[in-house]
């Protein structure tokens, strides 16, 4: 408990130390942006809707060639103020609404700007990896954008993977626990790597930044552990989200990319008086109905032949103890934005402090950022930003570690008159009490990009960026009499403490040249190159045994003191060109071409090119277009190629140094290594339309992808009589994936004070191997437990004998046993072989989003998701009934299908029983949204005021026999890349916030 | 620790330089794109220069100055590897019983081992440990340095011949072992070689091991090589065999796999799994069958056991073993009580009752009195029981002797399942599937 208190000291003085750089940083840059002439003149006005007149807020209105600007109030109504000269040109731009320039005069204050509704924006703007301006209209590619600010403003989201979830076609987010602080793994497109990471890249204001979705103390155990960098990020400090799905699109982001790139778009200020946002956010989080998705267990306790039971959850209630508690969640945000032409600015800060339903399981994290954009003349702008995130997590053991969950999931009433009071191992007091595991976290993400428009046909670009993660991991076991009865393990404590740091390093430079060739076509030429360097490096010590109580320290154990120091170093070196020809604004070729080098290929393998080509047509602005159903008909097409590498080292056979006889040094065999290792090749064909229909009130994006994985990396198993253990990286595979996205949105129903907007997303993903170099079709490369990797399947599928029908005997036990043949016969299990049971890549999954707004101030807001065609293996039934004997089945054989009992009285040769189907539908966010009308907000010197009520993972409706058809393992050999294996963690959790917003 | 490797260019740091860079020098040739591009210089080669500062290049190890590194590397997987292979083996025999909470390794306690079962056959020699990988290591890590002694000259290894005898002893021991505890290996991607098979290539081995020392005048090496011989010889039913060997191995001869607290790869695994002490673990208990093991109605002290402990977590009884007291104690390989163990078994009649009361006289016992042959016989295997405790014989003594399991195949495990009738570790399947010479 000391080491707590002491973390917790110096957490607060660093938060106060935060809080006055960034009471500071407000101050100075208030000054330093209050209009210099107060004297000069303003321009304003009302913002409406076209069709409705419906006055709309949080309109962009910016002043072209000044970078002033600011957005409209929940009237409608706009004004910038401190504006010299006599004409100037307005930009008025809203998301879903076709953005417009404004001729006004300096003094005009009585503007009546229409927007029109657009359901495809060809001309927004868009972060393609090449600098100058690119707009929608000439992607060959899809690229999913998430309005971050609206969602944010809508749904109860507070991590980024909540923030996409269900609202990018093709991008699947794959929850783990339900634990606070517990990652999620993400998938484009399918899983097209073997055995590398199947992540997306980040980057965040164009910084390549660390994306790993398992870091942490190993509080689950088998390999596995749970926090993930993705929750770093604040969703109210991101303005979007641009998600590029595939090597077609991702060629010039070279190796490493080939599983799409996530692209977050922090919030930047506009020139204008400064505008403050609070947001205070309230809330609590709960395990839904435990009684009722939790199960009785039993047992013969006193060997007699009479099998008793016990819910644990409920007797707990009688006895007036509550397992799981509701956690309280609260966030406060502050921001700040506005500017000069010169210097525009957005900072803010945040605190997190929220509560798991387990006691022991909590964040504490405070986090600042600060974005400038300096324009000192038309040609130059630079843009730097620095984020800081700092806090605690403390989490509660779960899976094979032990914890609530483990003891209450699997209690037995043969416990019920011991300390233990039924539960399996520990009393929940006693793992609140003994352990603590935490996380402290530091991290600053940096990025400083100069642009320069040296002439009007040229501008290039310098980014240089740093991501430094410091993580120090955490576990302790106290010495303390008082549990040593429920814990055998190191009775008399232990302590594993890690530091470890993750550097991401980004330079890039990129230019581009516009030229007309002739009056109708356009020729634009980029050249770039990039270094990327990512460094981890891990420190850490262990110890058993205090001597006293009140010890916590590695330095206070006295047995089995071990330590580790690992170091993992990986650069790219790449150079891209691309030339994109136009004709008429409305036809795009584009053709590039990327060339890499790695430190971690192969000394024989050299570096590698990926091309690209790419072309965008917007027919429906050719003057024989006549379709009057379409507004706007964008067809595109694009291949592409892009990789991805292991790390550095993995291609060199190396021994490690260990301690030998009498202690003396030695070494001992390591990695086999692989001088022919390569880095794997994404090749991607993608073809698709973007139209905007009726009148523009529906959009459509629709995208059919063909993926291959070439050369794909498998790590693959080495067979011990080798005499090297572990795995060796080999190139040997074609991994296929293909599939159709479709994205519907529209506003079916609008009038001047209601509207009702919808949105649909819908992917499909066919996932096959195709080849295993010199693996045959019969035969396999396993995946897991209970997944292989066969030709014709699914990557990573689950496999096993299948039970199709035994003899129950009078002794309980199956005999004569037969299995499926793979042919739609049956033959003695002894000789049948292990058949398919199903995959882990949902084939079938989307969103459905409404938001309903009435008298313009009232929004109800509603959004579904839904994975079907995927399977998942569930872990508790597996440790109940298959080692534990607590189910049902082992005691009553004779009420079940005999197979079934077949299969669980083998205990791990069948696991037919426990694969099961995991298609899901969930409500998963709800909300009500009151705007508080502006003669309000007014009275009080604000501009808008909101107040929300949500809800999230509210209601499920799935076949899954599990406890929850989401939760899994986050990596480990039995939460890896593939495996949906669900044992001992918490289910997703419900949860209510409620949000106030006000702006100044 | 020293470390050599064949030049002074590839010593460990720029040696991983060297590999990295090789190929690099074409990149700014062959990517002729790029007009612009602040990184795309001369210099940028060094950019992608990364150095691993935790793991040494195999390439040029092998040379001569690294005899003694890569033999002591052999002999380290070798201890490490069996005291895995006794703590394991220990269970399947029920000298021990397993007494953990999670399930992982009830199946090595209940018989009945699943091939698809990755703790025995890919798990390291450390924590809860495997067996299959780190002997298959050891065999290899023995085999590797006993065939660059074979090619190195005296004159440039000093004590060559014995350090020859060593690396053929223990891969000798490796082969042996993997011998007695599977029912089927491979080695070196071989196609699945039977025990005996296996066991003959440990003779072989034993053979070279012996002659080596003799040459060196390596009594110590002979001794440990020639119980090993005489060991391997008894499994393959060939007693009048090794009887020559047993007999010709002093009777306090004693070789041992050294252990230490400081590391946890070289910590006694036994006791780090059942020791009655802060460092001692409580995964393990002590089988029924040794819990209360008397001679005449006195404890035998070969077999010393706590009193009950307590009722460990998962419902077992806690026992401690006292044959091992702390992570640092040695666990015997070859001894000269084993040998004249086999030279009672072979010979039994009333050199085996002398051997027996010899043994009993060391420990403090009343001597055995004999009886018929069969009694004596029985006696030997009882006395193997009880003088080779915890020192990886048992296992293999059951499935060679057709002893009886105890408790009886079927019959309900304490934990959950039943009892199985596994004698011998299946060959594991990481090794069926990755072995392109077996299926």
């Amino acid at each position: 408990m000391r080491e707590r208190i002491l973390v917790r000291r110096r957490t607060r003085t660093e938060v106060l130390r935060l809080g006055l750089v960034f009471a500071a940083a407000t101050v100075w840059f208030a000054v330093a942006s209050v209009p210099a002439a107060a004297q000069e003149g303003s321009v304003g006005g009302v913002v409406v809707a076209a069709e409705s007149m419906r006055p709309l807020a949080d309109v962009s209105v910016i002043v072209e060639g000044t970078g002033r600007g600011t957005y409209t109030n929940q009237s409608g109504r706009f004004l910038i103020p401190g504006l010299t000269g006599a004409e100037l040109t307005l930009t008025v731009s809203l998301i879903g609404y076709r953005a417009q320039t404004v001729q006004a005069r300096v003094g005009q204050l009585d503007l009546l700007i229409e927007l029109a509704v657009s359901a495809i924006d060809l001309d927004e703007i868009v972060v393609t990896g090449t600098p100058g301006e690119q707009t929608r209209r000439g992607l060959g590619n899809t690229l999913a954008v998430v309005n971050a600010t609206q969602v944010v403003d809508r749904a109860p989201v507070s991590t980024l993977s909540e923030l996409i979830n269900g609202r990018a076609a093709g991008v699947a987010i794959i929850h783990t626990t339900g634990m606070l602080g517990g990652g999620n793994r993400v998938r484009i497109r399918g899983s097209s790597s073997f055995s590398l990471s199947n992540e997306p890249l980040i980057y965040i204001d164009g910084v390549r930044t660390n994306n790993d979705q398992t870091s942490g103390p190993t509080n689950q155990a088998f390999g596995s552990a749970s926090i993930s960098r993705w929750n770093d990020l604040n969703p109210q400090d991101i303005e979007s989200i641009e998600i590029i799905k595939g090597p077609a699109a991702a060629t010039l982001y070279g190796t490493e990319a080939s599983n799409g790139v996530v692209q977050i778009i922090t919030k930047r200020g506009r020139a204008g008086a400064p505008r403050f946002d609070l947001t205070i956010k309230q809330g609590a989080n709960w395990f839904a109905d435990p009684q009722g998705r939790l199960w009785e267990n039993f047992r013969d306790v006193d060997r007699d032949g009479t099998v008793e039971s016990i819910d644990i959850v409920d007797l707990e209630k009688s006895r007036g103890n509550e397992i799981w508690r509701t956690g309280w969640l609260q966030n406060y945000d502050l921001s700040m934005s506005g500017g000069t032409d010169l210097i525009r600015y957005f900072l803010s800060g945040n605190f997190d402090n929220s509560e798991g339903v387990e006691p022991d399981n909590d964040i504490r994290k405070y986090g600042v950022r600060t974005n400038v954009t300096v324009t000192p003349s038309e040609k130059w702008d630079i843009r730097g930003n620095v984020g800081y995130v700092t806090g605690r997590t403390n989490l509660a053991p779960e899976a094979g570690w032990g914890g609530l969950t483990w003891t209450t999931y699997f209690a037995r009433p043969d416990r019920l008159d011991t300390p233990r009071r039924g539960f399996y191992s520990g009393t929940p007091e006693s793992y609140i009490n003994a352990f603590d595991i935490w996380q402290n976290l530091d991290r600053t993400t940096a990025g400083l990009t100069l642009n320069h428009r040296p002439f009007a046909q040229l501008s290039h670009r310098l980014t240089v960026g740093y991501d430094h993660t410091r993580e120090q991991d955490n576990e302790i076991q106290y010495n303390d009499d008082e549990w040593v009865y429920f814990f055998s393990f190191s009775d008399r404590g232990y302590r594993w403490v890690r530091e470890r740091t993750v550097d991401y390093t980004t330079v890039d430079y990129a230019a581009t040249l516009q030229l007309p060739l002739t009056s109708d076509i356009e020729s634009s030429t980029s050249v770039g190159g990039q270094f990327y360097r990512r460094f981890r490096q891990s420190v850490s010590a262990y110890g058993e045994v205090f001597p006293t109580p009140g010890l916590t320290s590695v330095n206070a154990t006295t047995q089995d003191r071990t330590s580790n120091e690992t170091s993992v170093e990986n650069s790219t070196i790449g150079v891209y060109a691309q030339e994109q020809i136009s004709w008429k604004n409305r036809l795009f070729l584009t053709a590039a071409i990327r060339g890499d080098d790695n430190s971690a290929f192969g000394v024989d393998y050299d570096f590698v090119t990926y091309p690209k080509v790419s072309g965008s047509w917007v027919i429906s602005e050719e003057p024989f277009w006549n379709l009057d159903l379409f507004n706007t008909l964008k067809l595109r097409a694009a291949y592409g190629e892009s990789g991805q590498q292991p790390d550095a080292f993995v291609a060199i056979r190396t021994l490690s140094p260990v301690p030998g006889p009498n202690n003396v040094g030695t070494v001992t065999p390591d990695n086999l290594g692989n001088p022919d290792l390569g880095p794997e090749r994404g090749t991607e064909v993608e073809l698709g339309f973007d139209a905007a229909l009726f009148d523009d009130r529906m959009g459509v994006e629709f995208t059919y992808y063909s993926q291959k994985t070439k050369d794909a990396i498998l790590l693959r198993e080495i067979a011990p009589s080798s005499g090297f253990s572990g795995d060796q990286w080999v190139n040997a595979g074609e991994i296929k994936n293909s599939g159709i996205e479709l994205l519907l949105r529209g506003t079916p129903w609008q009038t001047e004070r209601h509207a009702l907007d919808l949105n649909f997303t819908l992917s499909t993903n066919d996932n096959e191997v195709l080849s295993l170099g010199d693996v045959t079709e019969e035969n396999f490369i396993s995946a897991g437990s209970y997944l292989r990797h066969q030709i014709g399947y699914p990557v990573g599928s689950w496999f096993s004998k299948r039970v199709v029908s035994a003899t129950l005997g009078a002794d309980g036990i199956a005999t004569n046993l037969m299995c499926d043949d793979g042919k739609g016969g049956s033959v003695a299990c002894g000789d049948a072989p292990e058949v398919y049971l199903g995959d882990n890549v949902p084939s079938l999954e989307g969103g459905f989003g409404s938001t309903l707004t009435l008298f313009d101030n009232i929004r109800l807001f509603a959004q579904f998701d839904f994975k079907t065609g995927f399977s998942k293996l569930d872990g508790n039934y597996r440790v109940r009934c298959f080692f534990f004997s607590e189910c049902r089945e082992n005691w009553f054989p004779e009420e079940f299908d005999p197979a079934m009992i077949a299969e669980i009285q083998d205990a791990g040769t069948y696991v037919d029983v426990l694969v099961d189907d995991a298609d899901f539908l969930k409500l998963r966010e709800l909300s009500l949204t009151y705007t508080v009308p502006s003669e309000f907000v007014s009275r009080i010197g604000a501009r808008t005021g909101s107040i929300t009520l949500a809800g999230r993972n509210l209601l499920t409706w799935t076949k899954f026999m599990g406890l929850e058809p989401e939760s899994s393992f986050n990596g480990g050999s039995r939460g890896g890349s593939f495996s949906l294996w669900e044992q001992n963690v918490l289910p997703q959790l419900a949860q209510f916030v409620a949000t106030f917003n006000v702006s100044f | 620790m020293s470390v050599h490797t064949n030049s002074e260019s590839t010593k460990r740091g720029p040696a991983m330089r060297t590999l990295q860079r090789s190929r690099r020098a074409s990149l700014l040739v062959r990517v002729g794109l790029v007009a612009l591009g602040l990184f795309v210089t001369a210099g940028c080669e060094d950019l992608l220069d990364v150095e691993p500062p935790d793991l040494i290049p195999a390439e040029g190890l092998a040379i001569p100055e690294n005899a003694d590194l890569l033999l002591n590397g052999a002999i380290g997987d070798f201890d490490c590897a069996y005291g895995a292979y006794v703590a394991l083996t220990s269970v399947m025999s029920h000298e021990m019983l397993d007494a953990t909470l999670t399930a992982s390794r009830w199946p090595y306690d209940r018989r009945n081992v699943n091939p698809k079962d990755s703790q025995y056959g890919q798990s390291s020699c450390t924590g809860s440990p495997g067996i299959y990988t780190p002997l298959s290591t050891a065999r290899w890590s023995a085999d590797f340095i006993l065939e660059n002694l074979q090619e190195w000259s005296d004159s440039e290894v000093e004590d060559r011949q014995r350090k020859v005898a060593l690396a053929a002893a223990y891969s000798g021991y490796s082969h042996l072992l993997l011998g007695e505890g599977f029912c089927s290996v491979a080695i070196d991607l071989s196609a699945e070689l039977s025990s005996q098979q296996v066991i003959d290539r440990a003779i072989d081995r034993f053979d070279v091991a012996i002659q080596a020392a003799q040459s060196a005048g390596a009594a110590d090496v002979v001794g440990f090589a020639r119980v090993g011989r005489a060991r391997a010889y008894l499994d393959l039913g060939q007693g009048s065999t090794a009887l020559s060997d047993a007999q010709a191995v002093a009777a306090g001869f004693e070789w041992v796999a050294t252990a230490s607290g400081d590391f946890s790869r070289r910590a006694n695994r036994v006791y780090a799994q059942n020791g009655d002490g802060p460092s001692g673990g409580t995964a393990m208990s002590v089988g029924e069958e040794y819990r209360e093991v008397e001679w005449s109605g006195e404890p035998d002290p070969r077999v010393q056991v706590s009193d009950f402990i307590k009722v460990n977590t998962d419902g077992t009884d806690l026992y401690y073993q006292y044959k091992y007291n702390s992570l640092s104690d040695p666990l015997p390989i070859a001894t000269g009580d084993e040998a004249q163990l086999i030279v009672a078994e072979v010979q039994g009649g009333q050199t085996a009752v002398d051997i027996i009361n010899q043994l009993h006289a060391s420990a403090g016992l009343d001597d055995f009195e004999g009886g018929s042959a069969a009694e004596i016989a029985a006696q030997v295997i009882e006395e193997r029981r009880r003088e080779l405790w915890l020192e990886g014989h048992r296992f293999h003594d059951i499935r060679r002797l057709n002893l009886p399991l105890i408790p009886e195949p079927g019959t309900p495990y304490r934990k959950g399942g039943s009892y199985g009738d596994d004698r011998c570790f299946p060959i594991p399947d990481v090794e069926v599937r990755n072995n392109p010479n077996i299926g």
